[in-house]
């Protein structure tokens, strides 16, 4: 059993889960941000995944199957922002609207959630590979 | 008399082996639980064990030489791609299972190699 080709594949999933988990983070912390560096409000940040064959230069056997996961990138929502009337806000314009960032904060909750069984998952699946790799080495005892 | 290293050790090696691929293809699988156009793959080899307990050339002839089966020891299996996406639940299952099985296998081999040793100990 090649134990590091187990632990890569579980390693990278675990990481990529944690850069959605990230993401969303930003995305919550932001919800009511309506000044960026780039101008106006927060924009809600989404984030996509790509597989990727494992690099395994001496089992060849299971290549096709074995896909690792990585981040392909981060994209900017381009849906507008939210108006909210509120004149006494700081960055009201002049009909006393405000531009909130379109994040929807049940939508995150609930992709939130969803990120935090896929990492549970996966740390499962890492308990199952390292109780395999020492009931292994246990064999010779 | 029996070989010392006799065909269910090699048997129960190839079993091993063909457990922790399965349990990689499992962990690719869940890996990319959340990766968009990822369709599951799937180890079957069951089916394939039952039958190669059985396989051996037809011999159609009299004259033809009886064949060893050679090929016992390695369990065969193919790596299918299923058309649908990860279904977590099913994998879950699949890999808790495939645990229990491997440690199974494993544990089996061991007391295999314990009872060789056992067998040598009492020459002392």
């Amino acid at each position: 059993m090649d134990i590091s080709a187990s632990f890569s594949l579980c390693g990278s999933a675990l990481s990529a889960q944690r850069a959605k988990m990230d993401v969303i983070t930003s995305n919550l912390a932001n919800a009511d941000v309506t000044r960026t560096a780039e101008g106006g409000p927060y924009r809600k940040k989404s984030i996509a995944l790509v597989s990727e064959p494992v690099k395994d230069n001496f089992d060849k056997s299971l290549r096709d199957a074995l896909k690792t996961v990585r981040v392909a990138e981060v994209t900017e929502d381009a849906s507008p922002p939210r108006l909210v009337h509120n004149p006494s806000h700081p960055d009201a314009d002049a009909k006393g609207f405000v531009a909130m960032p379109n994040v929807n904060l049940m939508s995150e909750m609930a992709d939130m959630i969803a990120v935090s069984r896929s990492y549970e998952a996966m740390v499962t699946a890492f308990d199952a590979t390292k109780n395999m790799a020492l009931k292994t080495l246990e064999m010779g005892k | 008399m029996e070989k010392l290293f006799n065909q269910t050790i090699n048997t129960l090696a190839g079993m091993v082996d063909v457990r922790a691929r399965k349990h990689r293809v499992i962990l690719s699988n869940v890996a990319n639980i959340d990766t968009p156009g990822f369709t599951a793959a799937e180890v079957r080899f069951d089916n394939e064990l039952l039958a190669a307990k059985d396989v051996r050339m037809a011999r159609t002839d009299a004259k033809h030489m009886t064949v060893k089966k050679d090929g016992q020891g390695s369990v065969s299996y193919d790596i299918r791609e299923s058309p649908d996406q990860v279904k977590l639940d099913t994998e879950m299952a699949n890999l808790s299972e495939n645990q229990l099985l491997y440690n199974a296998t494993v544990e089996i081999l061991a007391r295999k190699f314990r009872g060789i040793q056992a067998a040598l100990r009492e020459t002392k």
